[in-house]
């Protein structure tokens, strides 16, 4: 999250707070109440800070509460609010309420109206048209009220949840298409997976965040494809970070999707064989990036896009020290790509559920594992900015907290606090499963004692819990 | 252009920023088509509509180079392109024209796919884990040390680093590495039917390092298979084969066309690597680099080229040999000048064979070539004495008459003795008696007193060049015999003998 972004999520909780106790207080008060003059005077003052000369538009749609098209986090201290927003709009047939810039010029008194409208509203028989009427009448045509609507159109960031969703699945399906022909020896297109990264960069440029969630997608029975998904979000996403350009990032995402190419060439048995390998099984795997290499020269692509692509399936098993495999002859350094694949494609594979493994290890698990080899197996300083870019706890780690809770790792609402991130409690849906709550920040300490308000107690992997932490990320775009 | 933009900016300053909609067959602009045309390649509509695009808009603050770009990626893409990865979106994506934007159809995609991802089942019981105690809590992963966030700053150096590694990856040139993995991957998986492909592709990459002049590539390609070949040789033999015909392709006259268009515009950098890769490629070469000889100006390329070609006919001289029937004569020259360089026993009988050549200059570099090889070779060619070509004939003589010696008095001697001399050159009959001078001995005195002094008792019938030539070679035979006839014969009583005599010793 931008510092931005974070500013306007502490506006908008700001905001949630002074509509609420304004409309809670003119039920009270009379207009001359001092706490009914501050009252009005914080929300004016809110309300001008958040358009900043623009309209404002407060929504809520599919249970969620959107400022300005941007949804608002839930934390502890809005969550009640938002909970009770879902009750004040509907009850008057709202969707929302649109504030037009004009409104800067309306006067303490016409605000205590519009409290007083919305407030009489609900006993309305038709709340919406009543409203309309009355605040024609009273000439306060700043405001617009937003009906509900069953076809309201998406706002930004669900239509992007949704967009990251399709992409998702249309870069599986291209990968195992593209996958499918070059195993059959035949020549495979690239021009749909070009367009796929194209949207990917997109996205990972617009919400890393959502992409980094996204890559928590897990299938146990066809893992090298969402595997190959993964790496190409993971890398783009890393790739952002340490500031490659728009079209390297679209070739990192081709190369994280065709890495594993040659895989789908190991049999099957030998990839979900629960035991140890033998040796000629093991010689099978070491095989699969240099057939990556063969099947990645059947792509129809440009040669700089081919000399580009290769690099995926060649170097993701090469350590920075140049072990691991395929065995060299001509190569004498490592790539970028291929530094950056080597993290990517280790981190999702550790975390990953295999057949071969007792358990999977939890997101940050993996990450000290991958830390206790940098410089030996992993670039130092690519290292480093992955780790920070994915926080202590990955987006998608589960966390048990002292207060009993399980939270699921949603964001770092702060670049600087990588240690404490955003949580989506996860309560018990009573049907034996888990379904998202609050969101929480970890980073939020108590205001009298100063320390956290929550302690991590330990994390464990979403699939001890037999969750897929990606359809938390994108509830709303199903 | 200029007046289109201006045009357009002043209508986006006035109205805002301009957007049509895209059907297959139609451009609309506020709810009204403004341009119909089938839908068919070329025309607007459909080229746009075609890649998915949904609508197009050019917003206040475009600038003209944004409109430039738009027009030649539109200019680009108006005919289905053959291009096996791009499209119009592709290309509009990567221009990254801030002032013209898009929005591609999702339909473009077809059908959504199903999202069915199967995970195990919860290892766990959900309300044991939400009730379990926190005294009871181990983690399986405290094996693993924690990290400290510490360590991850990346330093001041460290940021350093990484913005050169970027900076250095994007102006990178992936083909080195392309290839390493490509030829990497050729030797770890020596496996015939990977084999093909890999050599396709390194043909590919051969071919068009050499059309975009990158010669350390095509170079590298080389080096590199060479290196293969010799790894093959005691593993894998089936490849040799295979590798050899690699080098036979990229030694074809078609592989090497683009060298001409090059030629001319080479720097000396590049003639050098130009001439380590032709040193690495098939004799076959030859018959494309003969012909760049035979069209190249410069001598430094000319002789670089020459070099080449001597190395490539040291290694098997059939191409070569095989040149030498063309009928370009400055070419089949050249050839020769070149198998004169060369050493052994075929070269000789190559020269050997084009001292019957045609054309003048083609014979006398073969003779050149042969009388470099030693003194025993005139004897084979001293026929060529009476060579049509005065250069050809003078080039034998000059060799014959370097130094006294035995074999070329005789040659000579006899020639001259037969008096079989083809035509009536004068001029060749005096330069044939100057060079027996320079080259014979006493034992020449007698066949050039009898010469120069004819017989008495019967009219010499010969040339007068026989005896001008007899006097001038006893003179340069520079004997003391040789002086004595001629001091007789400037007291003969044969006015003709006395005179020439007398020219001579006083010339």
């Amino acid at each position: 999250m931008s510092a931005q972004d974070s500013e306007l999520m502490e506006l908008g909780g700001k905001f949630i707070k002074a509509f609420h106790h304004m409309i809670h207080t003119v039920r009270i008060h009379q207009e001359n109440n001092q706490l009914m003059k501050e009252c009005i005077a914080e929300f004016g003052k809110v309300l001008a800070q958040m358009a900043g000369g623009e309209e404002l538009e407060m929504l809520l749609w599919r249970g969620r509460f959107f400022l300005q098209g941007e949804k608002l986090l839930y934390r502890r201290e809005t969550f009640p609010l938002i909970n009770e927003m879902m009750e004040y709009f509907p009850q008057r047939g709202l969707q929302g309420l649109r504030f037009h810039p004009t409104f800067r010029k309306a006067s303490f008194k016409d605000f205590i109206i519009f409290a007083r409208l919305l407030d009489e509203a609900a006993m309305q028989e038709d709340p919406p048209s009543w409203l309309e009427s009355q605040l024609a009448d009273n000439g306060l045509q700043w405001l617009e009220i937003l009906r509900e609507m069953d076809d309201i159109p998406p706002d930004i960031e669900l239509r992007r949840k949704e967009k990251a969703k399709q992409t998702y699945l249309q870069a599986l399906t291209t990968v195992k298409e593209v996958a499918q022909k070059v195993s059959q020896r035949s020549v495979a297109g690239i021009r749909k997976a070009r367009r796929l990264a194209q949207t990917m960069v997109d996205l990972v440029l617009e919400d890393e965040t959502l992409m980094l969630g996204l890559s928590t997608i897990r299938d146990y029975d066809d893992y090298t494809y969402t595997h190959s998904v993964n790496v190409a979000l993971l890398s783009m996403s890393l790739g952002r970070r340490i500031g490659l350009s728009q079209s390297f990032l679209e070739q990192l995402a081709i190369c994280g999707m065709f890495h594993d190419l040659g895989k789908v060439e190991v049999p099957k048995d030998i990839i979900t064989k629960p035991d140890m390998l033998n040796t000629g099984e093991w010689e099978h795997i070491r095989r699969h990036p240099l057939i990556g290499v063969h099947r990645v020269l059947r792509l129809h692509a440009s040669r700089d896009m081919r000399s580009r692509v290769v690099l995926g399936p060649f170097g993701h098993h090469l350590n920075y020290d140049l072990s691991g495999y395929p065995r060299l002859h001509f190569t004498e350094t490592l790539t970028l790509f291929g530094k950056i694949l080597r993290i990517a494609d280790t981190y999702d594979a550790l975390t990953a559920e295999r057949a071969y493994r007792p358990r999977s290890f939890s997101p940050d698990e993996a990450l000290r594992m991958m830390w206790e080899k940098v410089g030996m197996e992993y670039d130092p300083i690519l290292l480093k900015t992955f780790i920070n870019m994915m926080g202590l706890y990955p987006v998608g780690t589960v966390l048990k907290l002292d207060s009993g809770e399980l939270g699921l790792v949603v964001d770092y609402p702060s670049e600087s606090e990588r240690t404490r991130p955003q949580v989506l409690l996860l309560v018990d849906d009573g049907q034996g499963s888990l379904k998202g709550s609050e969101e929480l920040n970890l980073a939020d300490r108590d205001q009298k004692t100063g320390s956290y308000e929550r302690q991590i107690v330990k994390c464990l992997h979403p699939s001890v819990l037999g969750i897929q932490p990606s359809e938390f990320f994108l509830k709303e775009a199903s | 252009m200029e007046r289109f933009w201006q045009q357009l900016e002043t209508f986006l300053q006035a109205h805002g920023n301009l957007r049509f909609e895209l059907e297959k067959d139609r451009l609309i602009f506020q709810g009204e088509a403004i341009l119909t045309e089938p839908p068919e390649d070329g025309n607007l509509p459909f080229t746009l509509f075609r890649d998915g695009i949904q609508w197009l808009e050019f917003q206040d603050g475009i600038e003209a180079q944004e409109i430039e770009d738009f027009l030649r990626i539109l200019n680009k893409y108006r005919l289905l392109s053959d291009e096996p990865e791009g499209d119009l979106v592709t290309a509009l994506w990567e221009a990254e024209l801030p002032h013209i934007q898009h929005h591609v159809a999702e339909f473009f995609w077809a059908a959504e796919p199903e999202a069915e991802f199967t995970i195990p089942p919860a290892k766990e019981d959900i309300s044991s884990v939400l009730s379990e105690e926190e005294e009871q809590e181990a983690s399986e992963s405290e094996a693993v040390a924690p990290i400290d966030p510490i360590t991850l700053e990346l330093t001041p150096e460290e940021e350093a680093e990484l913005q050169e590694m970027v900076r250095l990856e994007e102006k990178r040139d992936p083909t080195a590495d392309y290839l390493n993995a490509v030829l990497d991957s050729l030797l770890e998986l020596r496996e015939k039917e990977n084999f093909d492909p890999i050599l396709e592709s390194l043909e590919e990459e051969f071919h068009d390092s050499l059309a975009r002049r990158d010669f350390e590539v095509t170079l590298k390609i080389l080096k590199s298979l060479h290196h293969v070949r010799q790894i093959c040789e005691s593993e894998t033999t089936w490849a040799i084969p295979i590798i050899d015909s690699f080098f036979l392709t990229a030694s074809s006259s078609q592989s090497l066309r683009p060298l001409q268009a090059a030629w001319s515009e080479m720097d000396a950098g590049q003639i050098e690597k130009m001439k380590e890769i032709l040193l690495v490629l098939q004799p076959e070469a030859i018959h494309t680099l003969g012909a760049m000889l035979l069209h190249t100006p410069s001598l430094r390329l000319q002789q670089m080229l020459t070099e080449v070609i001597l190395s490539l006919a040291s290694r098997d001289l059939r191409p070569l040999v095989a040149m030498l029937d063309r009928p370009e004569e400055d070419l089949v020259l050249k050839l020769v000048q070149v198998v004169g360089s060369l050493g052994g026993e075929k070269p000789i009988q190559i020269l050997s064979k084009m001292v019957h050549h045609s054309s003048a200059r083609v014979r006398e570099a073969a003779v050149k070539g042969l009388l470099r090889r030693g003194p025993d070779s005139i004897k084979e060619l001293f026929h060529l004495i009476d060579d049509e070509d005065d250069s050809v004939r003078r080039l034998i003589l000059h060799h014959l008459g370097q130094e006294r010696n035995e074999a070329s008095e005789t040659l000579l001697l006899q020639y001259l003795e037969e008096g079989n001399i083809k035509g009536s050159d004068d001029k060749h009959i005096i330069a044939c008696f100057r060079i027996l001078g320079r080259c014979g001995s006493p034992r020449s005195i007698p066949f050039l007193r009898q010469t120069l002094f004819g017989k008495s008792w019967m009219p010499d019938l010969r040339s007068p060049a026989y005896r001008q030539g007899a006097a001038l070679a006893l003179k340069a035979l520079n004997i003391e015999g040789a002086q004595q006839v001629l001091e007789d014969a400037s007291r003969s009583l044969k006015p003709g003998v006395r005179r020439i005599a007398r020219k001579v010793m006083q010339d």
